[in-house]
């Protein structure tokens, strides 16, 4: 049987950012303003999560001209219930432990 | 737009550039969606944080299929490797015991050489339950098993920087005993939590790390 592990608090706070707009499409430099993250560690998360079909990205051609296309990210169904599935377990044991991981 | 012209923003690219060098071919539009968002961060000092992050990216990344079996190993080769890494150091250990019994060393002595071998026979034990009975190990015998090795290590490379300083054919000798008994168990040791890993994330869905 398959079971999801607890995600690191770098990935749940990109999650809770994701969560904001689950159905936008966000690019990583907006998302790396939103969480803090460095895109060395941003874009990592990013590959793991659309390798697991939690993520959906396209190339979106740039309103600028002469600029290139970029990448943009957005929550899978499957991504929005492991979010929401994740962010509660945090929610759960943030209540039962002081310190907890995101705070 | 003058920060296009700058010299930070040149090495940015510079930078971004050699991400997308070191990331493997199966990352390759990732390295693009990097290199991109540089050409639209607003100034030369984000494009050079950013073009950083993305080395330390492609570096990672490099690093992760450095994780990747190539093809699978039959059974039979890997119990041979864990025997050829385990079984020297496992006589070792039955010897220290025996010499440990006969008074030949105080308590203490023979308390640490005994500790310095005894991933031989555990880290045997613990391979023929994984190789050969296809059990899984868990985190804190993992650790376990990791701890032993570079307390090995540790042990036989302070007795081999001892005694390095003899003859050449001395140290020739230290050399190979250091590569028996320390270096041999621990890549050993490696390899079996390399399998373990493996088997586990077989069966629980990989976790992103961050």
């Amino acid at each position: 049987m398959q079971r999801n592990r607890r995600a690191s608090a770098h990935t749940l706070s990109l999650l809770n950012a994701m969560m904001e707009q689950p159905r936008a499409w966000q690019y990583g430099y907006e998302l790396a303003q939103i969480t803090e993250l460095k895109s060395g560690t941003l874009y990592p998360i990013l590959m793991r999560l659309c390798d697991r079909k939690l993520l959906e990205s396209k190339w979106q051609p740039s309103s600028s001209q002469g600029r290139p296309p970029r990448h943009m990210y957005r929550l899978t169904a499957n991504g929005t219930a492991f979010a929401k599935e994740q962010l509660a377990n945090t929610n759960r044991s943030n209540s039962r432990e002081p310190l907890g991981r995101l705070a | 737009m003058t920060h296009r012209r700058s010299l930070a923003w040149r090495v940015a690219l510079g930078l971004a550039a050699h991400a997308a060098r070191i990331v493997p071919p199966e990352r390759r539009e990732w390295s693009q969606a990097m290199i991109a968002e540089v050409d639209h961060l607003p100034s030369a000092g984000a494009a050079m944080r950013w073009a950083i992050g993305c080395v330390f990216a492609g570096y990672i990344e490099r690093m992760r299929t450095l994780n990747h079996p190539i093809g699978h190993v039959a059974r039979w080769v890997l119990s041979l490797e864990m025997l050829i890494c385990f079984v020297p150091i496992t006589f070792l250990f039955v010897g220290v015991i025996f010499s440990a019994m006969r008074g030949v060393w105080p308590p203490a002595t023979a308390l640490r050489y005994a500790s310095a071998t005894l991933i031989g026979p555990i880290g045997l034990v613990i391979s023929a339950l994984v190789v050969v009975f296809r059990q899984t190990i868990g985190r804190v015998t993992r650790t376990a098993l990791c701890l032993l090795a570079a307390w090995t290590s540790v042990s036989y490379l302070s007795l081999a920087l001892k005694y390095a300083g003899g003859r050449l054919p001395d140290r020739w000798q230290i050399f190979q005993i250091f590569v028996l008994v320390a270096v041999l168990p621990t890549l050993a040791v490696a390899h079996l939590v390399f399998i373990a890993d493996e088997a586990r994330t077989s069966r629980v869905v990989p976790e992103p790390h961050g």
